[in-house]
């Protein structure tokens, strides 16, 4: 959990520059946390029982203290070379958002306003660090959580062959993936017609046996059975769940859920004129707050990626499917390349 | 006179995927299913929320009977040491 001499706050100012106001906020460091830890696996460095991380502000050298233009994080051994992440602002956005959602119940904002947000970092008055997370009275909670790594494979071998897709990124970790998976997901998507459908991808983190390096193997799309699927939402239930452990299970191959799939039937959701389709914004591939709050309370390991399957609009007229494929990138979620390999 | 209330534990709580797993001691026997959802989810890093501000609502799995377990059952009723509860969210993807 993260050690923080500081608390922070949002400052809200409306498009036009006036102040609106400041909240205190209190970030989700699980999200840096994770990035941080994943950094010291991905370099095969251990973690000593009961490290923290520690949150240090990096300053806005224009508007001075106590703004931040990012915040630092880092294992708390401070050794030389110490995995860290530097998080940047949109880290707080959610944050900055409830604070917006605060000042139009306050009256301070109207609904749909544009505001624009700086984070704030202020000294804890009694010097004492903050511990992220709550106290559980008498009851002891210590984490034991398995490692996520299968075993060790040659990455540059199963690589071999594969194509690129997406965007690319030196930071990110390679994943792999079928071309099986993306013609399993169109197919499902074309199914469900107008409707959301989607699933959970299972496989392997391999470490390369040629150094520290991880590469995440997906090697099945599970669909998603016991959902609750509109054209603009689908509900994943503790039934879902369930049947995807149940999955993993009778395959026996020792596979861990590695991320989910969903797709974005875009060409059912744009009404507009044939013409005016090739520019709908409805067009482009995004992941949507609901879709990140998905992935933040079941897929919050480092390595966890998701796929969604939308529609792009063509430019001689009607629509073509598109993947995208996202993941978690210092704390927060983004677009990120991924590898495609040809399947027999 | 006062009664001391009988602990359980250690079990097991994981998430989902169970890649995010803890091992809990000390829990008060007649506490509610409900009640180790509130108060794990915060040292389990599990959000509390979803994105309008609604509680996500999480089913408890009990592995050893193969069920949910209702939420005002009482720990000491539901488990046994050693036991492995798996914490399940209902959750919404889409375009919102």
């Amino acid at each position: 959990m993260t050690e923080s001499r500081y608390r922070f706050l949002a400052a809200l100012t409306a498009d036009d520059g006036s102040p609106i106001g400041a909240a205190a906020i209190a970030p989700d460091w699980f999200p840096a946390e994770e990035a941080v830890r994943f950094q010291a696996l991905r370099c095969n460095r251990p973690i000593g029982a009961g490290t923290r991380e520690l949150c240090e502000p990096v300053w806005d050298g224009q508007a001075g203290e106590p703004y931040v233009v990012s915040v630092r994080l880092s294992l708390g051994d401070d050794a030389a070379g110490a995995p860290a992440a530097l998080l940047p602002i949109t880290y707080f956005a959610p944050q900055a958002q409830a604070a917006a959602a605060q000042f139009v119940q306050q009256g301070k904002l109207r609904e749909g306003d544009v505001f624009r947000y700086r984070i704030a970092a202020l000294p804890l008055p009694d010097e004492s660090a903050a511990i992220g997370g709550a106290r559980e009275g008498d009851w002891i909670v210590e984490e034991v959580s398995p490692s996520p790594i299968s075993g060790e494979r040659r990455i540059a071998e199963m690589l071999a062959g594969s194509r690129h897709a997406g965007q690319s990124d030196e930071a990110d970790f390679p994943v792999l993936l079928p071309a099986s998976i993306l013609a399993q997901a169109e197919e499902l998507k074309t199914a469900a017609n107008e409707n959301e459908t989607g699933g959970v991808l299972i496989g392997h983190l391999w470490r390369d046996t040629e150094g520290p390096e991880l590469l995440l193997e997906v090697t099945a799309l599970v669909p998603a059975l016991h959902t609750i699927a509109q054209s603009t939402r689908l509900t994943f239930t503790p039934q879902t769940w369930d049947a995807v452990r149940g999955t993993i299970a009778l395959r026996g191959r020792g596979e861990i859920m590695c991320g989910y799939w969903h797709s974005h039937p875009s060409r059912y959701w744009c009404k507009c004129e044939p013409e005016a389709q090739k520019s709908c914004p409805l067009g482009r591939q995004f992941f949507s707050a609901d879709d990140r709050a998905v992935h933040r309370a079941v897929f919050s390991r480092a390595f966890h990626v998701a796929l969604v399957t939308g529609d792009r609009p063509r430019q001689e007229g009607g629509w073509a499917m598109e993947h995208a494929c996202y993941g978690w990138r210092c704390g927060t979620i983004e677009a990120r390349g991924y590898h495609v390999a040809d399947t027999a | 006179m006062s009664q001391s209330v009988a602990e359980i534990g250690p079990i097991t709580v994981t998430d989902v995927s169970g890649q995010k797993s803890y091992r809990v001691e000390k829990m008060p026997s007649d506490a509610t299913v409900d009640e180790i959802v509130a108060r794990l989810l915060a040292p389990m890093q599990q959000p509390t929320m979803d994105p309008e501000g609604r509680p996500l609502a999480y089913a408890v799995r009990s592995e050893r009977e193969d069920r949910y377990l209702g939420a005002n059952e009482r720990l000491g009723d539901a488990l046994q040491p050693d036991d492995t509860l798996r914490l399940m969210p209902t959750v919404d993807a889409g375009r919102g």
